[in-house]
């Protein structure tokens, strides 16, 4: 007897939810019962990070046509493409979606060798509900004029290109509680003088400055740190600047 | 001092003392204990060999949480491969069975375990052939419908 087709959905989910997304599509063909419940997962996770040319094409084709149609809130959105057949107009358009869709945790690793395109839609940087934002690999962080992330606790930028001085700081400034930091800065990268960090709210902070990186120097203002982690392999002279942290309760570097 | 008990009844009539502290790793039960002090429970929709099943788990988490002290993260860690073992050793409908116990009583640990099993039952199948297979389900799609799906869902199918 089926006894699996018989439990509520909300059950169904759970289960689900602990399949990798794409094994949680594949349910949608064992029969009627099945069909569209997993077009009301919470959570999304696409793309493998060996995935070959065909698979990234069939992905970026499932994409296109399904998360428009999600029918639950997209709690949480993570991508990993690695393939220059993921455009910039395909992941602006799925962000957009997502956003649209009360997004609370995007990550995205985008690695197709090449940084210049801005792959974020500006809504992206006005997300009310977003709380979680993990950028990683080669993606442009150009941060428009307007910018509010009131729900914003956790940022990740591991090896994005800045599109100038300014962008970061610009992003900080517009997160008024943002809590855990981590930065890692591109190998080589000597587009970036300054980077600047003032975040009153921040507790946690993560830097992390490789062997090639040039730059003149670090800015830091965060009253309230409590823990902070300072990886610096970087071989160039530079200065820092830091301002007191009477909260710290651990630092660590190296 | 005695510890103070409970008696629990299966569908089929069969009663079972256990331990309020054990029972009540069920908030239903919890909530029905304080309702309905000194009362036999009747749960009628569940069977015996479930319902023996469902004490077990909840007598050997009982005993863990009380532990406690130092040795509390090892033991936590016992407890787990003691879970992983308990869901293994059980088949596929009863599987279903407990964890539609878990729901109904509300133990969410329980629950989880169950389904975690389903979960990874599910993600080991090669294809949508063995998961209808392993859990018995019935195909209803003509195969009109099942090309289309298969058209539209190119990437996982």
């Amino acid at each position: 007897m089926d006894r699996i087709s018989e439990l509520p959905d909300e059950l169904l989910l759970k289960i689900l939810l602990l399949v990798p997304t794409k094994a949680a599509v594949s349910t949608s063909i064992l029969s009627k019962r099945w069909k569209y419940l997993w077009m009301w997962l919470p959570k999304l996770d696409y793309g493998p990070s060996n995935c070959s040319e065909s698979e990234c094409e069939k992905l970026r084709c499932f994409l296109e046509r399904n998360l428009p149609l999600h029918r639950a809130p997209i709690e949480s959105l993570r991508l990993k493409l690695i393939s220059p057949r993921f455009k910039r107009e395909n992941i602006s358009m799925w962000v957009l979606t997502a956003v649209s869709h009360c997004l609370r945790e995007l990550e995205i690793v985008y690695d197709t060798c090449s940084a210049d395109q801005n792959i974020l839609p500006s809504n992206l940087f006005t997300c009310k509900s977003l709380v979680i934002l993990k950028l990683v690999d080669e993606i442009l962080l150009d941060v428009p004029r307007t910018v509010s992330l009131p729900s914003l606790k956790t940022l990740k930028l591991q090896r994005v290109k800045y599109f100038d001085d300014q962008a970061l700081q610009r992003l900080l400034s517009n997160c008024p509680i943002l809590e855990d930091l981590v930065l890692e800065s591109r190998d080589y990268d000597d587009t970036t003088q300054k980077l600047t960090v003032v975040v009153p709210s921040l507790q946690s902070l993560s830097l992390y400055m490789p062997y090639g990186l040039d730059i003149d120097g670090f800015v830091i203002d965060t009253p309230c740190l409590k823990y902070f982690k300072l990886m610096d392999h970087c071989r160039y002279d530079h200065y820092f600047l830091i301002e007191k942290m009477p909260y710290l309760m651990e630092a660590s570097r190296c | 001092m005695s510890k103070k008990m409970i008696v629990l009844k299966s569908s089929e009539g069969v009663s079972f003392v256990v331990e309020e502290a054990v029972a009540r790793q069920s908030k239903i039960i919890s909530f029905l204990v304080e309702e309905f002090p000194d009362r036999e429970l009747p749960l009628t929709n569940m069977t015996s060999e479930i319902l023996r099943k469902t004490i077990e788990y909840c007598k050997k988490h009982v005993v863990e949480d009380d532990g406690g002290g130092d040795s509390s993260s090892s033991s936590s860690g016992d407890l787990k491969e003691w879970d992983v073992k308990f869901v293994a050793e059980i088949d596929q409908p009863r599987l279903m069975d407990l964890l539609m116990a878990a729901n109904y009583l509300d133990i969410p640990s329980l629950l989880d375990v169950t389904c975690q099993k389903v979960a990874d039952t599910i993600a080991a199948c090669n294809d949508e052939k063995e998961i209808r297979a392993t859990f018995n389900i019935e195909n209803d799609f003509t195969e009109e419908e099942v090309e289309a799906i298969r058209m539209e869902n190119q990437y996982p199918i």
